[in-house]
């Protein structure tokens, strides 16, 4: 696996290096600062929903090689999967390559290593995508990790046709070196292909198609022969099998085909209309490999999203571009029942279908863009959002139903002066909590999993304040565009602490 | 420029999504599969026709771990959630015998009863009559995982606690290993090796004395062990067996195989075993003990005389094997019993419900590594007005026991 990393960052690097060297300081200067303005980075997202459209992301060939050191610590877990925190560094090369005026590729590759701070109740990693059925026990600790990371593709155009595809892959070792020992690999894969047609005009329709294919195995091991740490086989809000707890089971392997489609609204510049809708689908299997691979239970996720965007130019130095977001998505859950176990297998004798997650976000933002001055720019995007996260178990019944909405702020200040671009930034959002419902019938509160499931509601159902602060400086050097980036984030939760973390990130742009 | 019909993209959208919004909320209602079941009850006999004062029924839900409890009289057909279950139930009968009123406890148990279609569940009901006396209070049989981590020490014991407030002694009581595997349920066909019948033993050691040469103490116990040697000096961290009461010696003359003698620690007298050399109680702990009183007068002897038996069974082909490596045990004899098997392989019981309703697991999965230093261990119930500690014993070894470190 780390040959392979390490041969797709070569593949990265290598073709980054085949664009041209342009002697075009300030012309890259702008643009990369016209790129990373919000207005502007919000839509381009909007041209890699679909590989073909990515034929018009960028007019300009740009790559880049970046280091970064992000450090993050909770005073509290906001949930106990996911931990209190993490210290990471990872390296990344990514480059768009214009190869004619029809014709596009780009990639990239990286590689992550650090640790996740104080996990417990989950053995397993992606716990969003897995949730609820993990492996997890009390005690957790710390997960250091090491992901690879790589993807390319390639989009060409003819006549009023745009084709693309694109496939990326995903690996990674997480693994605990004390009891509970864990040794967790992931693999990722997914290829996506798109086409898109030019209407008439500015904009083009565009559709797209892709499949997903995830693997998990799970590990966990006890050194201490007297182990009594008890491994829970979890199935939500605080539920978990009987049958397999203990120190019985000590593996689960996941297995998941997904496939998702998506159609666009673009324009070839960047301006007017965007849109977009986006549905992914995947049955998550759990499958106990301890077990002749019993199939204990499967999830059904369906998600779908979509956004609608049109960026105004109001003056020459002042545009806006509201834009609204709607994402929802649905889980739901099977447990598989067993009879009497003959010869180690388990005959499967009905099901329950009784976990159940609903979550629903929205938001409406108004990106800002406004021309102080002579390669200054102020970019401010207020907005409101609203999430609403329903998880529910049907016996014995568990009900949480918690919904926040509040007021986001972003402000940058770009500046390009001389050899030298520059950045500033300040963000702040409230979040104001709402508990629709909160049953946790026949749990044990004093357990450590009824811990668990009540710290969790209680962060989720907290009111809480964000804040960013952010600035970053790039200079031109020999046909290098070298800058640095730091930021500052931190998040108050009412009456359970803080999250404080710092990001850093050393990039060579060309 | 002609710019795009925005009309036709928005209904194109609204029809997309409308289609994903349908997708991500369908819905449907057979989360819970519910069967009916009919429970026909099969009573002891009585002298009299009995009335129902009270009573509950208790489905266990393996796979889950949800409990339903249903009060007694429980009319027509019960609706159960598809599962497999461990039932049990107690009622309190009011009958007369030789014209007084007589009120009496009965159990019924069943184990991994699978409810997946509208079925018949027959469950026969027994007098229930739990004495505390001299129990079981340890069992230790997985041992210490050996030097090459593969297998365990033979460093395992047995305790017996006096679970009363008065001296009871111990000399005459025998430890007795089932010959019926707990992870078998090979069709017997000699009436006397019927579970219902007999215990079928195979191996019986017996405290020496003369009936009150060992006295146990309230709230104490004796220490019964393979082999009264410090097992750390053969493995860091296993048992010191040095302070056992007695030992059980196998002494073979023959090939290779020999026990090992501690002078200072009594041997207990063996009145049978099936082994020609050694024998080693089951690392696997799949099967059943007894703690045996024999009535007066009993002797090796008369014992091996009385209690032999020719047991058959038939092999899945259907064919009658026999052997006469066992002795029967009478259930009136024995004051305490434990069965033990792994979940996963359990079949059924070699102990009738008359003396243990039920199983212990050392794990939940056969051969599990991490049975290796575990013992079964009988749990604390309360404190007696004499302030010694009372045992868990109401003959249901899965509630009284609890499986913990052997170094505990």
């Amino acid at each position: 696996m780390r040959t392979l990393a390490d041969l797709s960052i070569c593949f990265a690097v290598v073709m980054a290096g085949t664009v041209p060297a342009m002697a075009r300081p300030r012309t890259l200067a702008l643009h990369v600062m016209e790129r990373s303005l919000p207005v502007e980075s919000m839509r381009t997202s909007l041209y890699s929903y679909n590989p073909a459209t990515m034929i018009m992301c960028d007019s300009l060939s740009l790559s880049e090689l970046s280091v970064n050191g992000d450090m993050s610590r909770y005073d509290e877990a906001y949930m106990m999967q996911l931990g209190r925190g993490h210290t990471l560094l990872s390296i990344k090369a990514e480059s768009y390559m214009r190869l004619s005026r029809n014709s596009v590729v780009w990639g990239d590759a990286g590689f992550t290593t650090g640790n996740n701070r104080d996990i417990r109740w989950t053995d397993c990693v992606d716990y969003l995508k897995l949730a609820p059925y993990v492996l997890g026990d009390a005690v957790g600790g710390d997960m250091s990790t090491r992901r690879y990371e790589f993807g390319g593709g390639w989009a060409t155009g003819a006549g009023r046709w745009m084709f693309g595809i694109h496939a990326s892959y995903r690996a990674s070792v997480d693994y605990r070196n004390r009891d509970p020992r864990v040794k967790t690999v992931v693999s990722d894969l997914k290829a996506d292909m798109g086409a898109a047609y030019s209407l008439s005009g500015n904009y083009s329709l565009g559709l797209s198609a892709g499949i997903e294919v995830y693997n998990q195995n799970c590990d966990v091991d006890f050194y201490n022969p007297m182990n009594d740490i008890d491994t829970y086989t979890l199935t939500g809000l605080g539920t978990y099998y009987a049958r397999f707890m203990g120190n019985t089971n000590k593996n689960s392997g996941y297995d998941s085909f997904g496939f998702n489609l998506g159609m666009q609204l673009v324009s070839a510049d960047h301006s007017g209309w965007g849109a977009a809708v986006a549905y992914e689908g995947y049955r998550m299997e759990q499958l106990l490999r301890n077990f002749n691979n019993l199939t204990l239970g499967y999830s059904d996720v369906h998600e779908l999203s979509a956004l609608t965007s049109y960026r105004i130019k109001m003056s020459p130095s002042f545009s806006i571009m509201p834009e609204i977001r709607l994402a929802m998505s649905n889980r739901r859950s099977t447990e598989n029942l067993f009879g009497n176990a003959a010869g180690g297998s388990y005959p499967k004798i009905g099901d329950r279908s009784l976990y159940r997650h609903d979550n629903l976000e929205g938001s409406v933002a108004v990106a800002m863009q406004i021309g102080l001055s002579e390669g200054s720019v102020l970019s401010a995007v207020p907005s409101v959002a609203y999430v609403r996260d329903h998880e529910r178990y049907e016996s014995p019944e568990r009900d949480v139903d918690v919904d926040h909405i509040g007021p986001v702020i972003d402000l940058v200040y770009s500046k390009l002066a001389g050899d030298w671009l520059w950045h500033a930034g300040i963000g702040g959002s409230m979040s104001f909590a709402g508990t629709k419902s909160a049953v946790f019938r026949e749990m044990d509160m004093s357990s450590d999993l009824g811990k668990c499931v009540m710290h969790n509601y209680r962060m989720l159902a907290s009111d809480r304040m964000s804040g960013t602060l952010s600035a970053g400086a790039s200079r031109y050097v020999d046909g290098l565009l070298v800058g640095i980036d730091i930021t500052y984030y931190t998040t108050s939760f009412e009456h359970h602490g803080s999250c404080h973390g710092a990001s850093a990130t050393v990039s060579v742009k060309f | 420029m002609k710019k795009v019909n925005l009309k036709n993209w928005v209904l194109l959208s609204a029809a997309c999504t409308m289609f994903a919004v349908s997708a991500v909320s369908c819905d449907d209602d057979d989360s819970v599969t519910y069967y009916d079941v009919t429970v026909n009850d099969a009573l002891p006999s009585l002298p009299s026709a009995a009335t129902l004062q009270s009573g509950t029924l208790t489905f266990t839900e393996l796979n889950t771990g949800n409990i339903v409890t249903i009060d007694l009289p429980a009319t027509g057909q019960l609706n159960i959630p598809a599962g497999t279950y461990n039932i049990e139930g107690n009622m309190t009968v009011k009958y007369v015998d030789n014209g007084v009123d007589v009120e009496k406890t009965l159990r019924t148990v069943a184990s991994q009863v699978v409810v997946s279609a509208n079925s018949t569940l027959s469950l026969d009901w027994f007098f229930y009559n739990p004495d505390n006396t001299l129990v079981f209070g340890e069992i230790y049989l997985a041992g210490t995982l050996n030097a090459t981590g593969k297998s365990g020490l033979y460093d395992s014991y047995f305790t017996i606690y006096n679970n009363t407030d008065e001296v009871l002694y111990a000399d005459g009581l025998a430890i007795c290993e089932s010959k019926l595997l707990n992870s078998q349920d090979l069709e017997i066909t000699s009436v006397d090796n019927f579970i219902a019948n007999n215990f079928t033993a195979q191996t019986v050691y017996v405290i020496p004395g003369t009936g009150r040469d060992v006295p146990v103490q309230p709230g104490q116990s004796i220490k019964i062990v393979d082999q009264a040697i410090d097992w750390n000096q053969q493995v860091e961290g296993a048992l010191n067996h040095t302070d056992a009461d007695f030992e059980w010696y196998d002494e073979v003359t023959t090939g290779s195989v020999r026990d090992t003698d501690n002078p200072d620690v009594k041997n207990l007298d063996k009145w049978y075993s099936y082994s020609k050399t050694i024998w080693l109680p089951s690392q696997q702990c799949n099967r059943s003990y007894a703690l045996v009183r024999f009535p007066e007068g009993m002797t090796a002897e008369r014992f091996v005389d009385e209690q032999s038996c020719t047991y058959t069974w038939l092999t899945a082909a259907g064919k009658e094997m026999s052997n006469d490596t066992q002795k029967l045990i009478k259930y009136e004899w024995i004051i305490d019993g434990v069965n033990l098997c792994p979940t996963e392989v359990w079949k059924r019981n070699a102990l009738s419900a008359t003396v243990d309703m039920s199983y212990k697991a050392i794990s939940d999965k056969n051969q599990d590594p991490n049975k290796f230093g575990k013992k079964f261990a009988r749990k604390v119930s309360g404190t007696s007005p004499a302030g010694n500690v009372i045992l868990q014993d109401t003959d249901d070894s899965a509630n009284d026991f609890e499986v913990v470190s052997a170094k505990q």
